[in-house]
């Protein structure tokens, strides 16, 4: 099985058509419930068809090594750097949180993201201006009591549990600096499309973002926060679309 | 024993690798069993199968194209006998052609 050791972690990392050239993609699932499966198992094949992809498991999700910190967004885009230093500049389809740590990455690192595909990004509830003083709205505030029990009932949930008890994980994302309007105007910097689900409580993100970037490509699909999922064969369409204009334009540009 | 029982024992080699024995305890593993209802595989685990398969049979098993066309929840209801039939007709191709 693939696993690979990035900064003292052990990650399961998958790559699909690897030796096809080209600019590559990777993509990176949200947290808790989230694993290089949801990928997997939806548009990962099909995008692969004619991209080199590559997936990996977050620290302490999946088949990846659960560590005791290093959750935050910042800490993750370092993850997905040293995970992906071998490859050339590539595309990043992120869901959920995914596409927090590509936001970050994208700042930090110009010149290795190509495009972005953003699917369900949670960037709403951070729209709101932050009072002064007042400290930084974090993801611990999404996390209500009913979906931690939720969460914790749920048999088929032992990694979440894991991770909700033996992890910082929590306590980094309260810590996370909120994604400010400055900070998705690096969206602009590269091709992007975002996809929405119309019943997900993120669904106000595309409006945010377009707003704040309006060249991004937005479309909003019936379904919810795991329209990857549910609604896999739009979102495979849309991101094999948005993916695959990136031969034409290579063409074009050289 | 015939070839596709050889395939279903190989299978259910690597079904034990990924979710280890004492979960797989007392339950007898078929054609019929599914891989969700009946072995409650989550799908990081189903992936990690695949992975095991891909290595063992290495090109003439493409578990991505197998799935490429089928939506998540027929790929987790999957019966066990409906991978051993593609592991089975790939390999038989792969003979064939070589």
């Amino acid at each position: 099985m693939p696993f690979t050791t990035a900064r003292d972690t052990r990650f399961h990392m998958v790559e699909l058509a690897s030796g096809r050239t080209g600019e590559p993609v990777v993509m990176l699932h949200g947290l808790f419930t989230g694993s290089l499966a949801s990928w997997y198992l939806t548009a990962a094949p099909a995008i692969a068809a004619r991209r080199r992809v590559r997936l990996f498991d977050w620290r302490g999700h999946g088949l990846s090594e659960r560590t005791r910190a290093g959750y935050g967004a910042s800490a993750m885009a370092d993850d997905l750097d040293a995970l992906t230093s071998d490859l050339p500049p590539f595309a990043i389809v992120g869901h959920s949180y995914g596409c927090v740590v590509g936001l970050r990455f994208l700042q930090t690192r110009r010149g290795r993201v190509r495009r972005m595909a953003l699917v369900e990004p949670p960037l709403a509830e951070v729209a709101e201006p932050v009072p002064a003083g007042a400290a930084p709205p974090g993801d611990r505030q999404r996390f209500t009591p009913a979906r931690l029990r939720a969460l914790r009932a749920d048999p088929s949930s032992r990694r979440v549990r894991g991770l909700l008890e033996n992890t910082t994980l929590l306590d980094d994302l309260a810590a996370e600096p909120p994604v400010t309007d400055e900070d998705l105007r690096s969206l602009a910097e590269v091709p992007c499309m975002v996809i929405g689900g119309a019943g997900s409580p993120y669904a106000p993100s595309l409006e945010r973002v377009r707003r704040v970037c309006p060249r991004v490509r937005g479309h909003i699909l019936d379904g919810g926060h795991d329209i990857h999922v549910t609604g896999a064969d739009d979102v495979t369409a849309l991101l094999a679309g948005f993916l695959g204009a990136a031969r034409s334009e290579e063409a074009t540009h050289g | 024993m015939s070839k596709s029982d050889t395939v279903l024992d190989e299978v259910v080699q690597l079904l034990i690798e990924v979710v280890g024995e004492d979960f797989l305890l007392d339950l007898e593993i078929t054609r019929d069993t599914t891989f969700s209802d009946d072995l409650a595989l989550e799908s990081i685990e189903f992936v990690a199968l695949a992975e095991k398969l891909q290595h063992r049979y290495g090109g003439r098993v493409d578990f991505a194209a197998f799935v490429a066309d089928m939506d998540i929840t027929e790929i987790m209801t999957m019966k066990v006998g409906t991978l051993v039939a593609y592991i089975e007709e790939r390999t038989t191709a792969a003979r064939s052609a070589g």
